[in-house]
């Protein structure tokens, strides 16, 4: 009874993961989400590099509040951003899984995003969002709109923002 | 030759064939000219030498017709005859006049030969008159007596001689005037055969100067159209071929007719097709990247899901020692209800058994410590399972991010990683799986403690009846009812903790369910990360392939 089920799972695996059937899915929007305090975010998966547990992290002296630090990413340097300063949130208690990174890729611009767990991936056919809940704020542009009760945040712009790039001559 | 190649090839053929035009027209006109010329000439000699000429010799015939008829009148004629002949001659006369007067339109054409043409009119006129002058004595004779006659006939004959001189003189001037008309149609005939030699020359010199013209228009428009095309046939062939090192030459490019056009978009064409070459090689390097990187990753998921294994290998081993131990602690707890039994009967056998069931009682003391302990270490080992899920957990937790990994490098890798996509969305959701059992096994060793701490409280309740036990062993019937009921309570503890281990065993079966159900996800894991690994292998295939197509061109 056991073998039957294992091998059911095994064939469905593979016509899964084989090419033919993959038509029926249509083109798919991948989202990467994750969590600032209680709320969902969301930002479209062709913006992320990649996402791992943060583990160590340098604090640099002398740069905007939004700058957590820069950490060691493969050898590469890599800055880290606390998007809850730059959406106004508040600093919530840290997770018993502790803090992630979500870094933001373009062909210029790349840095981490501090987030909280879990991560996960969302996987919609169609990207009609709702429109974002109207705010003063001079960040509002960072919110592309909901999907359901995921605030899908828009990655193209927070990697052009010129108020993210710290000037060189700034830490010196 | 550069102007030759700035006019457009529409404007070549038009040069070339308006050149034979205007050859062909030059041809013509000559040739139409030099017919005119001599049919001009052959009506003028027709229409006016020729019957000029004809005048002249009638002119002749009939003044010599005039002198045969003149000289035919004889004596010896009867009347009749004469008569005959008079009249004839007079008809003869009657044509000459009417000839003379056509001479007048040869005299208006010929009055610069005026010497000649005077002689000629003197001439015919002394003719006319000594013919006159032979009239009169012919008419007379027909009207005279025949005895007149011979008179008449006489001064007739004596005019005769100086008629025959006048006659010949007349003939001569009409002979002259006729050899110079001659001469005049001899001299136009000439110089038009002369023409006509000229013309022909020319014809023959400008034929093959024409000829030679379009021949050398005809090899250069048909040069300056066919080599480039040639040429650019030959790229193209090259094309077609995947060399698209070569360029158009500047020669082509530089040309502002259709043929520099083409050359131009030929140019654009093989320029295009290079760029689309570069770009398909980019696409190919970063695909190749792509596939590695998925490969890379893949990889790293195997490893973790073999730690998974290991560790439920160690969390199953852990537990079936549990259970030995559980099923120690069984056997253990019937023979503390069994010595209580026996105790009891020893109580009740009397008070000397007190002394033995001191030592009983002291026995069953040592036992429930056992039991304690025993009980403490299943704790002990449940803490360590708990920390093996823990570790479980932790690599589900990791799983999930490879997962949320795999399927951004998917997403980047476009319609081909689709499937790949397929198969992360596969992993995350038996990571879930995963981390759920762990957290199903931490809730059932929450239980296992709990029934762990309800088997030490009973155990330390046994122990304390005990010991009551031994402090109530006076050998009173009160002490020993107290004792036989410490008994009872003892039996009852025991029971109680063979209840808990059964819980236990029971809970123990639970987790390695759990465990099972956990090795099978890893399994599926394994099977999945198969799969992912054989689409990595494709889409590396196909980076090699598209590379390969790649390398037909040569850029």
């Amino acid at each position: 009874m056991r073998k039957t089920k294992s091998t059911i799972l095994r064939e469905r695996a593979n016509s899964l993961a084989s090419k033919k059937n993959l038509d029926f899915l249509g083109k798919r929007n991948e989202l990467v989400s994750f969590r600032l305090n209680d709320e969902s975010y969301a930002i479209s998966s062709l913006h992320i590099g990649e996402v791992f547990p943060l583990k160590e992290i340098t604090k640099t002296p002398g740069v905007p509040g939004f700058v957590v630090g820069i950490i060691n990413l493969r050898g590469r340097m890599l800055s880290v951003i606390n998007p809850k300063v730059l959406l106004n949130l508040p600093e919530g208690p840290e997770e018993r899984d502790g803090r992630f990174i979500v870094t933001l890729r373009s062909e210029s611009m790349e840095f981490g995003l501090m987030v909280d767990p879990p991560l996960d991936v969302i996987s919609v056919a169609s990207l009609s969002l709702d429109p974002p809940i109207p705010s003063s704020s001079e960040k509002a542009s960072y919110v592309a709109g909901l999907l359901k009760d995921v605030i899908v945040l828009n990655g193209s712009i927070i990697l052009s923002d010129p108020d993210l790039v710290i000037n060189k001559s700034y830490g010196n | 030759m550069s102007l030759m190649k700035n006019i457009k090839v529409r404007g070549k053929l038009l040069f070339g064939f308006g050149a034979m035009v205007v050859i062909a027209l030059v041809l013509g006109g000559l040739g139409f000219y030099s017919v005119s010329r001599l049919s001009h000439t052959m009506e003028e000699i027709k229409m006016d030498k020729i019957p000029t000429i004809r005048v002249l010799s009638d002119i002749g015939f009939y003044r010599m017709a005039v002198r045969i008829e003149s000289v035919l009148v004889k004596p010896d004629l009867d009347l009749r005859e004469l008569k005959v002949i008079a009249n004839r001659r007079n008809k003869t006369f009657a044509i000459i006049d009417d000839l003379w007067n056509k001479m007048t339109f040869i005299f208006e054409d010929y009055g610069n030969n005026k010497a000649i043409l005077d002689t000629v009119k003197d001439s015919y006129r002394s003719w006319r008159e000594i013919h006159s002058k032979l009239d009169q004595p012919l008419s007379a004779i027909l009207e005279a007596t025949p005895e007149d006659r011979k008179v008449l006939f006489d001064q007739y004959q004596s005019i005769m001689p100086p008629m025959i001189l006048l006659s010949d003189s007349l003939g001569e001037h009409i002979d002259k005037l006729a050899s110079i008309v001659n001469d005049e149609i001899d001299s136009k005939v000439s110089s038009e055969l002369m023409f006509g030699k000229k013309l022909s020359l020319a014809s023959l010199v400008a034929i093959i100067t024409g000829g030679l013209l379009a021949f050398f228009l005809a090899f250069s428009i048909t040069s300056s159209v066919s080599v480039p095309i040639a040429e650019g046939v030959a790229l193209l062939n090259r094309l077609r071929d995947g060399d698209l090192r070569k360029d158009v030459p500047d020669i082509f490019l530089q040309r502002k007719d259709e043929i520099g056009e083409l050359a131009h978009s030929i140019q654009a064409l093989t320029e295009n097709m290079r760029e689309q070459i570069v770009a398909m090689a980019e696409v190919s390097t970063s695909l190749s990247t792509s596939a590695y990187q998925i490969s890379a990753a893949v990889s790293q998921v195997t490893a973790s899901a073999e730690e998974t294994s290991a560790a439920v290998v160690e969390t199953t081993s852990t537990m079936e020692e549990v259970r030995s131990t559980a099923a120690l602690t069984t056997k253990k707890s019937k023979d503390v209800s069994e010595s209580a039994k026996n105790g009891i009967k020893v109580v009740q056998r009397g008070k000397d058994a007190t002394e033995k069931l001191l030592g009983g009682l002291k026995k069953i003391g040592d036992q429930m410590n056992s039991i304690a302990e025993t009980i403490v270490r299943l704790s002990e080992q449940s803490q360590e399972i708990g920390d093996i899920t823990g570790t479980v957990e932790d690599l589900a937790e990791q799983s999930n991010l490879l997962a949320v990994n795999a399927a951004v490098e998917a997403a980047k890798a476009g319609e081909e990683g689709r499937g790949f996509s397929v198969v992360a969305q596969e992993i995350k959701s038996l990571a879930e799986q995963s981390k759920q059992s762990a957290k199903q096994v931490q809730k059932i060793l929450k239980e296992i403690q709990k029934a762990t701490d309800a088997a030490v409280m009973a155990t330390e309740q046994g122990a304390k009846a005990v010991e009551e036990g031994a402090k109530e062993s006076a050998p009173s019937r009160e002490s020993i009812q107290d004792i036989t009921k410490g008994f009872g309570e003892m039996s009852h503890a025991a029971s109680l903790i063979e209840n808990s281990n059964n819980e236990l065993l029971s809970g123990v079966d639970q987790v390695l369910q759990a465990m099972e159900s956990v090795k099978e996800a890893g399994v599926q894991n394994l099977a999945g990360m198969k799969d992912v690994e054989r689409a990595a292998k494709g889409l590396k295939d196909m980076g090699q392939s598209l590379s390969d197509l790649i390398n037909r061109y040569q850029v």
